[in-house]
């Protein structure tokens, strides 16, 4: 009996998670779903929409999670893909989340969504949260007043949530739209241009009360749409409606405000972004969190190295056949095991990067430091990008969806490249590790500085040349503090790392497998195809110094700068499979120019990942081919210094 | 007194009276609840002058001075010669170069705190900046404060 009604359920229901930034849709998202989407607790995590599959009782959902937004107007990226979605997709129910917290701002975000459509759901979030500040929630009350169902929900404790879907799928079976009354004059208002909107039948799929408070608002939408602009506005008007009628829910629904005393957030908040010491805190705080990527995976790399040296030599010794044995021992072993060696400095940065977003300090940080991005005519907002690209420039890239100024965001989109990712970080350790022994910490340093200083020229480069300076602005919402939950940080180390074993697993076994390819044939060592590539390119880096080997690295490595590390392994290294020592390399080249070839590789194209993203974020190849150059041009000027330099030294 | 939000003194609080922005950028605020007749107070202002954080309906926001300048608060300021002993912020001073050098002098200037310790008669005795000093009536009259 029960199959059969799945079975006649022939169109399957849609539930569009829609709720302010930093609210836990993505937490709720992932309990109703059983996804692992990161969660961190600062607005604008969340920039595409990510569908999942939620299974009750039965039924089979959908279900949606989307950008957060503030209101339906949609000034940036991430808040229009939330607005269309909700607008063009017609989800079967729109479950907002709120802020049990701040239930009057989340409220806000309701009423409009009730402006537009009916079958919608309110789940009161972090109620865990607003017990504790001392707030008592009638649910009932909240559902009565505003006739669409409650639920309080938290997604860390669970409450609540069996109840949500329960909730969820009786709502996508009934149909109702529920209405709140404006000022006398503002509804004569309406009525009058909802008539005037029944008249034109092509816009017969839209709510025609909907439409004209819209029009009301001065919404350039709904006027395009309608091909209606009235020469008043009353989006003042009606904000301040909504204001009241949500202060008047309220006073029935919520009591218990606002605990008076000492507050812990407030005390943290002192320090970290005092006048003074705030910008000391947020060097510290950097400084340390390389520390520890630097200092504490060392034992654990030493581990993973002596393990797969002891994998290399058994295998070796199973395998009888000389070639096929120096592709495993050599080009697979020795290439990925390579790139394997870094997986505990990349796995501590990013739990690293992980506690900084779940505490809550990034937009803090952000607020810090505003003033000098100011000066780059970026904003706090497009820092937080910027430092995301510490872990990776494609999420970093992604993240300036919720910028809302195009320009301030085509310019961080232009310069994160240059922000020294996690892929690179293999490569200065073993260089500078071959090279300059004791002093190979200083020298990563130097990089990390060089990164900010090219990031911060060129920002201010892209701005002159294309902007001509034009200032951004900056809107932003620091968050409450929370103590990162063991889960969270788990969640987020993994889903970033991961990304990191995959490369492994894929692109740089690959990677490792044709170079082994190339420098085998047709004759090993100088006669081979990658001898040759190197060589064909050489002239052009003959000011440089570099050696065919590492002109072929650099070729391999736009594909994944992980790839630079496997080819000058495959190249120098030998069939004993010693991961971290290029000795070979030593004896070829002059330390000034194993520095020159790090900062190149700091500087230089972007990986292939990295090139996508900016040609799908900007809409344009012109993008992809001025990053491409303008990286090119800055690696080969500013390698060629140091070479210089450093050989007059 | 109306204000610009920019203008106000850090923990002062006031009402939102108007905002004369561009309608995205309002609309944004809208939803962040900057409506007229709003609550608001300045919290803290960041390591260089701006940004400034704002508490508005419990949560704090940042916005740079080029957006608060243009958001116009009610205040509850007053001459400083009508007020009575106890702690203000000056926020506004009423002269020119000339005046407002002399007041720099004995710690006076907009945004700093300000001590009445006697207001009798034609003179006002004040300590600002741990300096202890004394305004005619007139001098006070062109120096305005505000409650915290
Ligand atoms: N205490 C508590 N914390 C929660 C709850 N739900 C979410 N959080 C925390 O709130 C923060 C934000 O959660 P997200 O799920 O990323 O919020 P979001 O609404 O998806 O945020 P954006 O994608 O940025 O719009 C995280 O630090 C979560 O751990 C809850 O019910 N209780
Ligand atoms: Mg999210």
């Amino acid at each position: 009996m029960e199959n059969q009604t799945d079975a006649i359920e022939s169109k399957k229901i849609k539930i569009a998670l829609l709720g302010n930034p930093n609210v836990g849709k993505t937490s709720i998202f992932n309990v109703l779903t059983g996804s692992r989407q990161i969660v961190a607790n600062w607005p604008g995590v969340t920039v595409e929409k990510r569908t999942g599959v939620m299974k009750h009782a039965n039924h089979t959902v959908d279900v949606v999670d989307l950008p957060g937004t503030y209101t339906l107007g949609a000034t940036s990226l991430d808040e229009r893909i939330a607005r269309d979605f909700l607008i063009d997709e017609r989800p079967d129910v729109a479950l907002v989340i709120g802020d049990a917290v701040n239930l009057e701002r989340s409220l806000y975000l309701l009423l409009q969504v009730l402006e537009l459509r009916g079958d919608v759901v309110l789940a009161v979030n972090a109620v865990d949260e607003a017990r504790k500040a001392g707030f008592d929630i009638d649910k009932h009350e909240l559902s009565k007043q505003l006739g669409i169902p409650v639920v309080l929900t938290s997604a860390v404790t669970g409450e609540g949530i069996e109840e949500l879907k329960n909730t969820l799928i009786k709502s996508a079976k009934s149909s109702s739209h529920v209405h709140y009354l404006f000022t006398d004059e503002i509804e004569a208002s309406l009525r009058n241009l909802s008539d005037r909107i029944r008249g034109n039948t092509s816009l017969s799929a839209f709510d025609k009360r909907w439409l004209s408070i819209k029009l009301l608002e001065r919404d350039k939408e709904a006027e395009k749409l309608t091909g209606m602009s009235l020469d008043y506005d009353y989006s003042i008007e009606i904000a301040e409606t909504r204001y009241k009628y949500i202060k008047r829910i309220l006073s029935t629904s919520v009591k218990g405000k606002e605990k008076i005393g000492w507050n812990l957030s407030e005390a943290i908040d002192h320090v970290m972004t005092h006048r003074f010491l705030g910008i000391l805190i947020f060097l510290a705080i950097m400084y340390i969190v390389f520390q520890l990527t630097f200092t504490i995976s060392g034992p654990l790399s030493t581990m993973i190295e002596d393990l797969l040296s002891g994998l290399g030599s058994v295998v070796g010794s199973w395998i009888g056949i000389d070639w096929l044995r120096s592709l495993v021992v050599d080009g697979v072993i020795g290439g990925v095991g390579a790139i394997l060696v870094f997986v505990p400095n990349i796995f501590i940065l990013f739990l690293a990067l992980g506690v900084l977003e779940e505490t809550g300090y990034l937009p803090r940080a952000a607020f810090v430091i505003d003033k000098l991005m100011y000066a780059m005519k970026l904003s706090g907002r497009s820092f937080i990008s910027l430092l995301l690209g510490f872990g990776c420039n494609v999420s970093s890239i992604m993240s300036t969806r919720s910028i809302s100024e195009p320009k301030e965001r085509l310019v961080t989109i232009l310069v994160s490249p240059f922000i020294s990712c996690s892929a690179r970080l293999p490569v200065y350790v073993l260089i500078a590790g071959t090279f300059f022994g004791v002093n190979a910490g200083i020298v990563v340093f130097f990089l990390y500085l060089l990164s900010i200083v090219v990031t911060v020229l060129s920002a201010l480069l892209i701005n002159k040349l294309f902007f001509k300076g034009e200032p951004s602005t900056l809107i932003m919402e620091l968050p409450r503090y929370r103590k990162p939950r063991l889960t969270s940080i788990v969640l987020y180390t993994w889903n970033k790392g991961r990304h990191f074993l995959e490369k492994a697993g894929t692109i740089i076994l690959a990677a490792s497998v044709v170079i082994w390819l190339l420098t085998y044939f047709p004759t090993e060592g100088t006669g081979s195809f990658a001898a040759t590539i190197g060589k064909a390119l050489g002239p052009l880096f003959v000011p440089l110094g570099y050696t065919w080997e590492m002109i072929t690295s650099l070729v391999f490595g736009i594909a994944a700068k992980e790839v630079i590390v496997s080819s000058l392994t495959t190249f120098f290294g030998n069939l004993s499979m010693s991961g971290t020592s290029l000795d070979i390399m030593r004896t070829i080249i002059s330390p000034e120019i194993a520095l020159s070839f790090l900062v190149f590789v700091l500087l230089y194209v972007p990986c292939m990942p990295t090139l996508a993203v900016i040609k799908n974020e900007t809409g344009s190849y012109r993008f992809v081919f001025f990053s491409a150059f303008y990286s090119l041009a800055v690696a080969y000027a500013v390698a060629l210094i140091v070479r210089v330099v450093g050989g007059l030294l | 007194m109306v204000v610009p939000l920019s203008s106000m003194c850090e923990g002062e609080k006031g009402k939102i009276r108007k905002l004369e922005l561009p309608p995205l950028t309002r609309e944004r605020l809208c939803g962040l609840g900057f409506v007229s007749g709003e609550e608001i107070q300045l919290v803290k202002v960041a390591p260089f002058g701006d940004p400034k954080v704002f508490r508005i309906k419990g949560t704090d926001i940042t916005l740079r001075d080029d957006i608060s300048m243009w958001i116009l608060v009610e205040t509850s300021s007053v001459p400083l010669s009508y007020v009575s002993e106890g702690d203000y912020w000056v926020s506004l001073i009423n002269g020119g170069m000339g005046f407002r050098q002399r007041l720099r002098v004995i710690g006076i200037e907009e945004g700093i705190k300000i001590s009445v310790i006697g207001n009798l008669g034609k003179r006002i005795e004040v300590s600002a900046k741990g300096i202890r000093s004394t305004l005619s009536r007139g001098q006070a009259m062109r120096i305005i404060v505000r409650e915290r």
